[in-house]
């Protein structure tokens, strides 16, 4: 076994360790459309914090100014408490800027979470490392 | 009818009419068959002896939809049959414990449920007249206890035959033969179709749904209107949390849309959704609510909803060619349930994938019609 | 005295003939993982033998399905499970008087399932049975090798581009250990919706330490706010991402919609002729 795969070997293990159900359940690039983003601001109605996906429920503006009900796809609930948020970080009225990945279905009002930040106090997620789900 | 003309791709219009010609021979040739039976139904209608030309046509109707029963549950037990040479053999009835106070009766034309406690014994369901006696052999072997009641989910024939045997063999505490409940419409089409005053369900509601309490339980029945028929009841035991179906959802064949008794697509959907309303699965879509099916296996939620969307999905299809103008025939050359053929199709029996598409084809364009 | 030990080791009973299952195992990804794992773009139909009626159901297939409330907390059924992320742990269930293996029982990790393997020739049960995810299996050894029958599995897919897997499905494995790593050959027969049997592979190893997987604990919930009992499909032709992975990686669509054709070599020269045709 040469250098380069010693190294590749273990991380491909760990990677098959750390790989939860989320990624399971259904494609993220079929989803979503991963080469755009969109940013919405506006209030937290409900977090979901849950598997198989958490959700952020925020009413929001669509491009047309409509307030509309944006459900935003997050990561299962054991993998984003490994990651330290857990089911009281956010709560209803606070006020969000989300940005992800518009679903493919703009109908559906739904983007996977990239980066999320409250107002209020600058909470965040999504730039540090390890910050990702799947 | 005018029939629109809209704007489509060719490639789709040839497409349709050149699988139109080999379907059309044989579309043409399962009409016929349909035809056929409906002929020698009405013929069985006239010997019985009705008088009234209203209750010649339903009597025939009744007869129809008698022979459709127990055509249907013959194609699920063609298996078996084919197996004996003697034709007084007849497969034994096979009993299930679901859960709770509630067991399944499987062989007797429809699946029947029969529910056993200290107050007694109730039937949803009485099967075909033939296999009565084999049906009560079977309710004996799960309670000595006096059968109270009888619940009739629809009124054919396959789930309705043995009415007048079981509730004879029952008793009601006030000691008349165990009463028979249904809605209110299956009474009065069994009526109109000649039925001997003791096998018809006597006990009936008009209402939304009814609810007594019963061997330690309570008993929901719901009405759904305008689905396999314009009288069908959904049987829910709460404490066994066992939903009984009835003519609302099978495993062996596309819903059957008895349009001369009432049925509707639409209302058949809505059936399968409160029917969701009702089951709550105990662990990861597994188990927790079971649901006897009108014909097939015991089923729980996950099995309810693939036949959900099933329906939903060929529904949409055939509505949105009916928006583009298609004819049945062009209907069927599209094949809109194609994805579901091989194993709800029963090619061969009576409810095959042609008569399914043109009972919706037709209750859809009703409704367009009307608009 | 060496009498005596001969004898105390004659007396003993044979030891176990089969190779030992027992352990967690964790899956290895080197092949298809993009597909096993994270996912692609909608429209990977390669490498399944579907017939005309997967198609249809492909086609109609919205990935978004899953958001319905019904459909949420639905896991992967027995063919389809290997394919995926998964740890499991197997252990044996003996007789406590004669030792005779009873049942392999297992636990996949990924949506925290259970599985038992029937050792003691125990028949299939009967057709009005209920169906589950994981099916009802029975199992013998030939040789070194666990080959294990299973029936009665629910209706699911085969892939999350949305080629179904039938309720009539029939599901043989082959589990074939090697030193710390095992090969498990899946066969399944599909009457609804495969030309011809459906065979995968993938390999597990062996975990010195125990399942890692999170807690799954599925929860219903309105995710995306939609009318209930409002399923999404795609009318016949109009499912817009269905030439995505076609496109993706520059094949004939013709080539990843062709089934059990396309899975051979002798499918080559006519992929070659359908891109030159598509150069053109």
């Amino acid at each position: 076994m040469t250098a380069a795969l010693r190294i590749a070997f273990p991380a491909l293990v760990l990677a098959a360790l750390t790989v939860g159900t989320a990624s399971a359940h259904h494609s993220f690039t079929a989803t979503y459309f991963e080469d755009r983003t969109i940013e919405i601001e506006g209030k937290l109605l409900q977090f979901l914090f849950r598997n198989p996906h958490s959700f952020v429920h925020v009413e929001a503006p669509d491009e047309n100014g409509e307030l509309r009900r944006w459900a935003v796809e997050w990561g299962g609930a054991g993998q984003l408490s490994g990651q330290g948020v857990t089911s009281q970080t956010l709560r209803p009225g606070d006020v969000v800027t989300i940005t992800g990945n518009p679903g493919r279905n703009a109908s559906d009002y739904r983007i996977r979470m990239l980066y999320l930040r409250r107002n209020s106090d600058g909470f965040d997620w999504g730039r540090r490392p390890g910050e990702t789900f799947d | 009818m005018t029939r629109r003309c809209h704007a489509r791709p060719a490639g789709d219009a040839r497409a349709e009419r050149d699988a139109g010609s080999k379907r059309n021979a044989q579309a043409a040739g399962e009409k016929g068959a349909a035809r056929d039976a409906r002929a020698r139904i009405a013929a069985h209608g006239a010997a019985t002896g009705t008088t009234s030309r209203r209750a010649t046509h339903s009597a025939a109707a009744f007869a129809a939809l008698a022979a459709l029963g127990q055509s249907v549950d013959a194609a699920a037990q063609a298996a078996n049959a084919a197996r004996t040479r003697d034709a007084r053999v007849r497969p034994p009835i096979e009993t299930v414990h679901v859960q709770g106070n509630v067991y399944m009766l499987v062989g007797a034309g429809g699946n029947i449920a029969v529910q056993i406690g200290s107050d007694g014994v109730l039937v949803v369901d009485t099967g075909t007249a033939e296999r009565s006696g084999d049906v009560l052999a079977a309710i004996r072997q799960l309670s000595n206890g006096p059968i109270r009641w009888i619940v009739n989910t629809h009124l054919h024939a396959d789930h309705t035959g043995g009415n007048e045997a079981i509730s004879q063999a029952g008793m009601t505490v006030n000691g008349n033969p165990a009463a028979i409940i249904a809605h209110e419409n299956v009474l009065t089409r069994m009526s109109e179709a000649g039925a001997p005053v003791t096998a018809l369900p006597l006990n009936t509601f008009f209402e939304d749904r009814r609810d007594f309490y019963f061997n330690g339980e309570a008993v929901f029945l719901y009405h759904v209107p305008t689905a396999h028929t314009d009288g069908d009841v959904i049987v829910h035991f709460r404490g066994s949390d066992v939903v009984v179906a009835g003519g609302l959802f099978s495993t062996t064949h596309y819903p059957v849309i008895d349009a001369n008794s009432g049925g509707g697509i639409d209302g058949f959907i809505d059936g399968l959704n409160l029917i969701l309303d009702l089951t709550v699965p105990a662990y990861l879509q597994e188990g927790g609510t079971y649901v006897i099916p009108g014909h097939g296996r015991l089923s729980d939620e996950a099995d309810v909803v693939e036949y959900r969307d099933m329906t939903l999905f060929i529904r949409d299809r055939i509505a949105h060619m009916i928006e583009r103008g298609l004819s049945l025939e062009e209907v069927l050359a599209a094949r809109p349930a194609l994805d579901y053929d091989t194993r709800y199709g029963n090619e061969g029996g009576p409810w095959t994938s042609a008569a399914f598409i043109e009972a919706v084809y037709r209750d859809l364009q009703r409704k367009v019609g009307s608009r | 005295m060496r009498a005596l030990a001969f004898l105390l080791l004659a007396a003993a009973g044979p030891a176990a003939a089969q190779l030992s299952l027992s352990g967690e195992w964790v899956g290895r990804y080197h092949e298809d993982f993009a597909d096993r794992i994270p996912g692609d773009v909608q429209g990977d139909f390669t490498g399944v033998p579907m017939n005309d009626a997967a198609r249809r159901y492909a086609e109609a297939f919205d990935v978004t399905r899953v958001a319905v409330l019904e459909h949420q907390c639905q896991p992967y059924n027995a063919p389809h499970i290997y394919r995926g992320p998964l740890q499991f742990r197997i252990w044996e269930e003996k007789d406590p008087a004669t030792q005779q293996i009873i049942a392999y029982r297992k636990y996949l990790g990924t949506y925290q399932q259970w599985r038992t393997i029937w050792m003691d020739g125990r028949p299939h049960p009967p057709e009005h049975a209920p169906h589950t995810f994981m099916g009802f299996s029975t199992g013998e050894w030939h040789g070194d090798i666990l080959t294990v029958t299973t029936t009665h599995i629910k209706k699911e897919f085969y892939r999350r581009s949305g080629i179904p897997s039938s309720d009539r499905t029939t599901m043989i494995e082959h589990y074939i250990r090697h030193g710390n790593l095992l090969s498990h050959v899946v066969i399944v027969t599909d009457p609804d919706y495969l030309t011809e049997p459906y065979i995968t592979s993938q390999e597990f190893v062996l975990m010195e330490r125990g399942n890692q997987n999170w807690l799954y604990n599925c929860e219903y919930a309105m995710e995306v706010p939609k009318p209930k009992n409002d399923v999404p499909h795609y009318l016949p032709g109009e499912n817009p991402f269905i030439r995505d992975f076609a496109d993706k990686f520059g094949l004939p669509f013709e080539a990843v919609w062709a089934g059990a054709e396309a899975m051979y070599p002798e499918y080559m020269p006519t992929v070659e002729a359908l891109m030159h045709g598509q150069a053109q």
